[in-house]
């Protein structure tokens, strides 16, 4: 039993990728998937390799070209991937992402004042207040 | 009149190419886009098949001289099936039934045994449709070189 390998030229078109031509050769199919998006449509285009075990009767598909223009956009969205991935517990990444959020946290708490210099100064300006009241009514029982 | 655009010396990517300039915006040239002059001295290379209602009824509407069947008088109208083993137009039109389930070019190259020589090919199956759907015509395309001896074996992919 033999293994058949071929090599699917794909342009993509209307939004989803179409078969263009098929060869048996992957030199062949390369310099087509180059010649085409060098040409005046300047399509994207990708090389398939079909890997056909007759024996099991499985067939494996690998892109073994893209065009430029399809590995700039891939790389990109791998990348905004991996920004918006969580960090894995215990990596170095996640224990930097802990002390960066523990500094802001206390940061964040030394710029509120506390419950206790509320009440104090709540209760020295009554008691100003009531001495205040008191003095007026001492100097008026002078006069 | 279409005429090959690139330098691509290699008979089967010039006829690929010729194709997709004939077929433009559309999804298949027709046969009538098919024009000798259009392929100079690669028209030697050429055959033109009339696709049956059933693939094994499929006859030959033209067949170049470089691939010509010797003891064939007349070409127009034989059956593909007909055609002789061991010849670079048998193996260059085996896979035609392939071209017409997948709708795209195929292009496949190997290698036989004739008497003490070997030959090695490449060849080309391209649809042809009159209404943009049915693939009424395949336009085939094949080259080869003689090998004799066991030293000296070309690479299907080397055949321009």
């Amino acid at each position: 039993m033999a293994t058949l390998i071929a090599y699917e030229v794909h342009t993509y078109e209307h939004g989803s990728w179409q078969i263009a031509s098929l060869f048996d050769d992957r030199e062949l199919a390369l310099i087509e998937a180059r010649r085409l998006e060098e040409g005046l449509r300047h399509r994207e285009t990708r090389v398939v390799e079909e890997t056909h075990d007759e024996e099991s009767g499985r067939t494996k598909s690998k892109v073994i070209y893209s065009s430029p223009k399809i590995r700039t956009a891939e790389s990109a969205a791998a990348q905004a991937t991996q920004t918006a991935q969580p960090a894995k517990p215990g990596t170095p990444a996640a224990v930097r992402k802990h002390r960066r959020t523990r500094r802001r946290r206390s940061a964040v708490a030394e710029k509120q004042p506390s419950l206790m210099v509320i009440g104090l100064t709540f209760f020295l300006i009554v008691g100003f207040g009531i001495a205040a009241l008191i003095a007026l009514q001492h100097f008026s029982n002078l006069g | 009149m279409a005429t090959f655009l690139s330098g691509e010396r290699r008979l089967v990517m010039r006829i690929l190419e010729l194709w997709e300039n004939l077929r433009g915006a559309r999804r298949f040239p027709s046969v009538s886009d098919v024009e000798s002059a259009d392929l100079g001295a690669c028209w030697a290379n050429c055959f033109v098949i009339a696709v049956g209602a059933q693939p094994e009824l499929s006859s030959f509407r033209y067949v170049g001289g470089g691939l010509l069947i010797p003891d064939w008088d007349e070409v127009a109208g034989r059956a593909v099936a007909d055609c002789p083993e061991h010849t670079v137009l048998r193996h260059a039109s085996s896979y035609m039934t392939k071209v017409i389930h997948k709708r795209v070019p195929i292009s496949i190259g190997g290698d036989f045994d004739v008497d003490e020589s070997r030959i090695v090919y490449r060849s080309i199956i391209l649809p042809l449709s009159d209404d943009g759907t049915l693939v009424n015509f395949l336009f085939g395309a094949a080259n080869c070189r003689l090998v004799t001896g066991a030293g000296g074996l070309a690479s299907p992919a080397d055949i321009r």
